[in-house]
C-alpha cells in the first residue's frame, strides 16, 4: 500500500462547489481594500530615491524581513520567536494547502501525475504538523504576552485579538479535521501525523457517523474561516506581512540621522509636510505598515520621560487619517481608543496639524532616531515629524519660544550659536588642552551624530567660556 | 484594444466570475475535472478584477453598504465567532468523550492524545473568549461612537 490520502474525502460535491464559488466574495474584499491602499500611497510626492539599488533592496528584504533579521534580536528573543512561529507555521500551512491543490486541481487531472504519496506524503505530513505547532504555539506566545508578561509599551486593540484568535482557530481546525478523518480511516501511516494521530486514538471509540458529521461540519467551517480572514485580511494588521515587506525593500539607505534637504527651497511650493498629500509615498505607506509592536515607544526618551510624544501612536494616528481620507475601513472594527488617544474614524476633514497630530508632540521629538533603529519593519518617524516641524516653521511661522535665539543666531551668524563668521574656529584652541578626549579622525567618521553634539558642546564651552558637555566621546553611540 | 480592455473593466471581471463558475460546475463531470483549478482562476481574477476597479476608481461607492455593514459589526462577529469555533470544540470534547469510552491505542500514545485535545480545548476556549471579548470592544466602540 503507497501512503497517500484521499483528497476531500467526506466532503460533498455540493459542498465543494458552493466554497468554490463564494471564493470570489473574500478575494474581491481583499483586492478593493489593497487597491484603496495603493491608491492612498500613490497621492504621495513622488521620492525615486527609493527606487535605486534594487539589489542591496532585495537582500535587506530578504534578511531583515522574511528571514527576521530584524525582528529576532539579542534583546528580543521571545518576541522574535514568538513572530517567527507565527510566521513560520502559516507560511508552512499555507504551502502544505498549495501542494494539495496542486495535487488535486492541477497534475493529476491534468498531467494524470500524483506526486501526493509515498516518502513525500510522509514527509509532508511531518512538516505541516510541526506548521501547526509553531503557529498554535506562536500564538499562544502572544496571548501569553499581551495577558500575561503585559510589557508596558504593549497595548491591545480589538484587531490583534481577532488577527490572532483566527490564526490558533485555523490551525487547531486543521488538526482536528485531520485527526477525525484519521479515527475513521485508520491509515496505517497515520502515526506521521504527529499531532492529529495521538488526538485520533480518543475519537475511535465514536460512531463513524458521529466522526463523518464532525468532521464534515470542520471541513466547512475551517474553509470559511479562511474566507473571513482573507476578507478580513486587509482591512486589519494582517495586511503587514505585505505592508512590512514593502517597507522594508524601500526603506531609505541614507544614513538615518540625515536629514532630507527641501529640493529648490525658494521656489518650492510646498514646505515640509502639512497635508498628507505632501508626504512622500514612501511615508504613506510607511504608516501603513506599522504592525502596533511598539518597539519604538521602548527606546523612545520621549515616552519614557512621559511627554505626550508616542512615537508608535502619531504613526497609527497617521494611519488612521489615510484611512479615513481613502474610505478603507481599517480600525472601523472599533476598540481602538485603548491603543492611543485617538478614534478611527474621526472623519477625513480635520487638518493634519493640530488635529490630528498635535504640535507638541512634534516638538517633543529628540530626533534621536532610536525609533527608527529599533523599528523592524524600518518605519521613518524622525524624518517624518521633522517635515512637519518644517511645515509649521516655514509655512505658518508656528514654533516654541525657545527656539527663537536659534532662529536669531541663524539668520545673523549662519549658525545655531551667537559667534561671529569671523571666529567660527576660534573653538579649536579649546580643545587642544583636552586632546585625551578628542577621537582620531577614523573614529570621528564613525561617530557621526555623536560628533556633532560633541562639537556643539565645545562650541558653546567657547563662546560662553564655561565647560558644556561633549556627549559622546567617550562612548560609541547605541 | 487596451482602451477597450480598460472601458470595459468591470464587464470583463464580471464575465471572468461567470466563466469561473461555470467551469467549476463542469469540473464535476469526472472527465472534465481538469477544468476546475481554469474556473477558480477565473473566479480569482474576475473578483480581484472588480475589487481592485471599485477601489482605485470610485471612492464613494458602496458608502451605504459599508455603512450598513458597520453599524451590524458586532452581531455579525458573535454569529461568526460562535459558528466557527462551535465545531473546532465539539471535534475536540468528542475526542476527550471518546477518552472515557475505552479508546483505541497504546496507553502512553493514547494519554498523550488525550494531553493534546485538552491544551487544544484549552487553547481554543481561551481563543473564543477572547474573540468574545473583542466583539464586546467593538460594541463599546460603537456605543463610543454614537455619543
Amino acid at each position: 500500500m503507497t501512503p497517500t490520502r484521499e483528497i476531500l474525502w467526506n466532503v460533498s460535491d455540493v459542498s465543494v462547489l458552493i466554497l468554490y464559488f463564494l471564493m470570489g466574495i473574500p478575494i474581491a474584499f481583499l483586492a478593493f481594500g489593497v487597491a484603496r491602499r495603493v491608491r492612498m500611497w500613490l497621492r504621495g510626492e513622488p521620492d525615486d530615491s527609493r527606487l535605486a539599488d534594487w539589489g542591496v533592496r532585495l537582500k535587506d528584504a530578504l534578511t531583515k524581513s522574511i528571514f527576521h533579521g530584524r525582528i529576532v534580536r539579542k534583546n528580543k528573543i521571545y518576541a522574535g520567536i514568538m513572530h517567527a512561529n507565527i510566521f513560520g507555521g502559516f507560511i508552512i500551512l499555507l504551502l502544505g494547502t498549495i501542494i494539495v491543490l496542486i495535487e488535486e486541481d492541477i497534475t493529476v487531472p491534468i498531467f494524470g501525475w500524483s506526486f501526493y504519496q509515498g516518502d513525500f506524503y510522509l514527509g509532508y505530513k511531518l512538516v505541516v504538523n510541526l506548521g501547526g505547532v509553531m503557529l498554535i504555539s506562536g500564538v499562544l506566545m502572544a496571548f501569553a504576552r499581551r495577558y500575561l508578561m503585559r510589557p508596558k509599551y504593549q497595548e491591545t486593540a480589538t484587531d490583534d485579538q481577532l488577527v490572532l484568535v483566527f490564526l490558533l482557530l485555523l490551525a487547531v481546525q486543521g488538526f482536528t479535521v485531520q485527526a477525525l478523518r484519521l479515527a475513521v480511516e485508520n491509515d496505517p501511516w497515520g502515526p506521521w501525523s504527529w499531532v492529529s494521530y495521538p488526538m485520533s486514538l480518543p475519537l475511535r471509540s465514536l460512531s463513524d457517523g458521529t466522526l463523518e458529521f464532525l468532521h464534515t461540519t470542520n471541513w466547512i467551517s475551517h474553509f470559511l474561516t479562511t474566507y473571513v480572514l482573507l476578507a478580513y485580511w486587509a482591512y486589519s494588521k494582517m495586511i503587514h506581512p505585505f505592508t512590512s515587506l514593502a517597507n522594508v525593500f524601500f526603506h531609505r539607505l541614507n544614513p538615518k540621522g540625515e536629514l532630507a534637504r527641501i529640493p529648490n527651497i525658494e521656489e518650492a511650493e510646498v514646505l515640509g509636510y502639512g497635508k498628507l498629500e505632501d508626504f512622500s509615498w514612501a511615508h504613506l505607506m510607511n504608516v501603513d505598515a506599522c504592525m502596533h509592536c511598539g518597539r519604538c515607544l521602548e527606546y523612545c526618551p520621549t515616552f519614557n520621560t512621559g511627554k505626550p510624544l508616542h512615537p508608535r501612536d502619531l504613526v497609527l494616528e497617521l494611519a488612521s487619517f489615510q484611512a479615513d481620507q481613502g474610505g478603507i475601513w481599517s480600525g472601523e472594527l472599533g476598540g481602538e481608543a485603548k491603543l492611543a488617544r485617538h478614534r478611527w474614524g474621526e472623519g477625513p476633514e480635520r487638518e493634519l496639524i493640530p488635529g490630528v497630530v498635535s504640535p507638541e508632540e512634534l516638538w517633543d521629538c529628540t530626533t534621536c532616531g532610536a525609533c527608527i533603529e529599533h523599528c523592524p519593519v524600518y518605519i521613518e518617524h524622525v524624518p517624518m515629524i521633522v517635515s512637519m516641524r518644517q511645515h509649521l516653521v516655514l509655512e505658518r511661522g508656528e514654533f516654541p519660544s525657545e527656539i527663537t535665539p536659534t532662529f536669531n543666531n541663524l539668520e545673523r551668524f549662519g549658525s545655531p550659536y551667537p559667534i561671529p563668521q569671523s571666529q567660527r574656529d576660534d573653538w579649536t584652541s579649546v580643545s587642544t588642552s583636552q586632546s585625551d578626549t578628542w577621537p582620531s579622525s577614523k573614529k570621528r567618521r564613525r561617530l557621526n551624530t555623536s560628533f556633532s553634539s560633541a562639537v556643539s558642546g565645545r562650541l558653546m564651552s567657547a563662546t560662553s567660556g564655561r565647560r558644556w558637555p561633549s556627549a559622546g566621546f567617550s562612548r560609541r553611540p547605541g | 484594444m487596451m482602451t477597450t480592455i480598460r472601458q470595459n473593466y468591470q464587464l470583463i471581471s464580471a464575465i471572468g466570475l461567470v466563466v469561473g463558475v461555470a467551469l467549476i460546475t463542469v469540473a464535476e463531470m469526472p472527465s472534465l475535472h481538469w477544468t476546475r483549478v481554469f474556473g477558480a482562476t477565473a473566479i480569482s481574477l474576475g473578483a480581484i478584477g472588480i475589487g481592485v476597479y471599485v477601489g482605485l476608481t470610485q471612492p464613494g461607492r458602496y458608502a451605504a453598504a459599508k455603512a450598513r455593514l458597520a453599524a451590524a459589526r458586532q452581531p455579525l462577529g458573535i454569529v461568526l465567532v460562535v459558528l466557527l469555533f462551535l465545531p473546532a470544540m465539539a471535534g475536540i470534547v468528542a475526542g476527550l468523550i471518546g477518552l472515557l469510552n475505552g479508546p483505541d491505542g497504546t496507553g502512553w500514545v493514547v494519554a498523550l492524545g488525550g494531553l493534546i485535545l485538552a491544551l487544544m480545548l484549552a487553547a481554543t476556549g481561551a481563543a473564543f473568549a477572547v474573540g468574545l471579548s473583542a466583539m464586546a470592544g467593538i460594541g463599546r466602540a460603537a456605543r463610543e461612537d454614537a455619543v
